[in-house]
């Protein structure tokens, strides 16, 4: 992470007004955490975890912090969640969630199946979708391996 | 390959245990509703009263829904919107799972990955 940016983002870890998201909130009792491991965490809670990806941590959240990405800080005494745990976290609270957005659309309302049995296998080029998530995939890898090399270099200041 | 056969490898190299046909049914159908709420949301109003007086005519017509579609929805509108929430999806994902991910798993999923992609 660049040192400016860490700067700028841990000098609001302790204020209550977020600039960076209510994550910065879940932080305010990690006391012990560096001032750049905390810019590191916010950093990539609200930047590589986006709001609606299910991992964002949101003062109200019942989510249990073991779902979380597991950065450094003091409450890593929980059981982790197995891959498969995790999985089935993030589709249920997606479905919710569409499920949720789709009944504000009414338009939707009652014909949503009538669409989806109709979609999957006549409207769209199955190729290309695939490759879209590849390129979601990469997105991702390429981020992490951006946030890698910044910790490394950090590390070697 | 077929974006339901890639979910069911990613759901494979990264040791899913329960039924894996049954989460990739449920994750591309979260797809497909996105994908036509998202584009649903962008038609004004009288277009979403047609919208609706149309698909209740055709609903005990179901082979008609891709008419309906069409009238409302471009090709290329729901190929985009399909795409994008596609992408999203899988980078969420993989977001939400990586903590448990092992490191021989993280690269096995960036090698099948990036060989699909320059198939």
């Amino acid at each position: 992470m660049d040192q400016r940016f860490a700067d700028y983002i841990g000098s609001f870890a302790w204020t209550d007004s977020c600039p960076v998201g209510s994550a910065v909130y879940a932080l305010k009792t990690r006391k012990t955490m560096e001032p750049k491991d905390r810019a590191e965490y916010i950093f990539e809670t609200d930047f590589i975890f986006p709001p609606g990806s299910g991992e964002k941590n949101t003062p109200n959240s019942d989510r249990p912090e073991t779902s979380r990405h597991q950065a450094t800080g003091p409450e890593q005494h929980e059981q982790p969640k197995s891959v498969t745990q995790l999985a089935n976290d993030f589709l249920h609270t997606h479905s919710v969630k569409i499920d949720t957005f789709a009944a504000g659309m009414w338009i939707l309302n009652g014909y949503n199946q009538l669409l989806l049995s109709y979609l999957p296998d006549g409207h769209t080029d199955q190729h290309l979708v695939s490759l879209a998530m590849c390129a979601g995939a990469a997105i991702f890898f390429g981020t992490m391996a951006r946030i890698e090399h910044q910790r490394k270099q950090n590390q070697n200041k | 390959m077929t974006p339901h056969d890639l979910l069911i490898k990613v759901l494979d190299i990264i040791e899913f245990a329960d039924d894996k046909e049954k989460f990739a049914n449920e994750y591309f159908r979260n797809i497909n509703l996105q994908a036509v709420a998202n584009l649903s949301q962008n038609l004004s109003e009288e277009q979403k009263n047609n919208f609706k007086q149309k698909l209740s005519e055709i609903s005990t017509e179901p082979q008609k829904v891709g008419d309906v579609l069409q009238s409302f929805f471009s090709e290329s509108q729901l190929q985009f919107e399909t795409e994008k929430v596609s992408k999203e999806m899988l980078r969420d994902f993989l977001g939400q799972i990586s903590p448990a991910l092992s490191e021989e798993q993280k690269q096995n999923l960036t090698t099948f990955l990036g060989t699909i992609a320059t198939a």
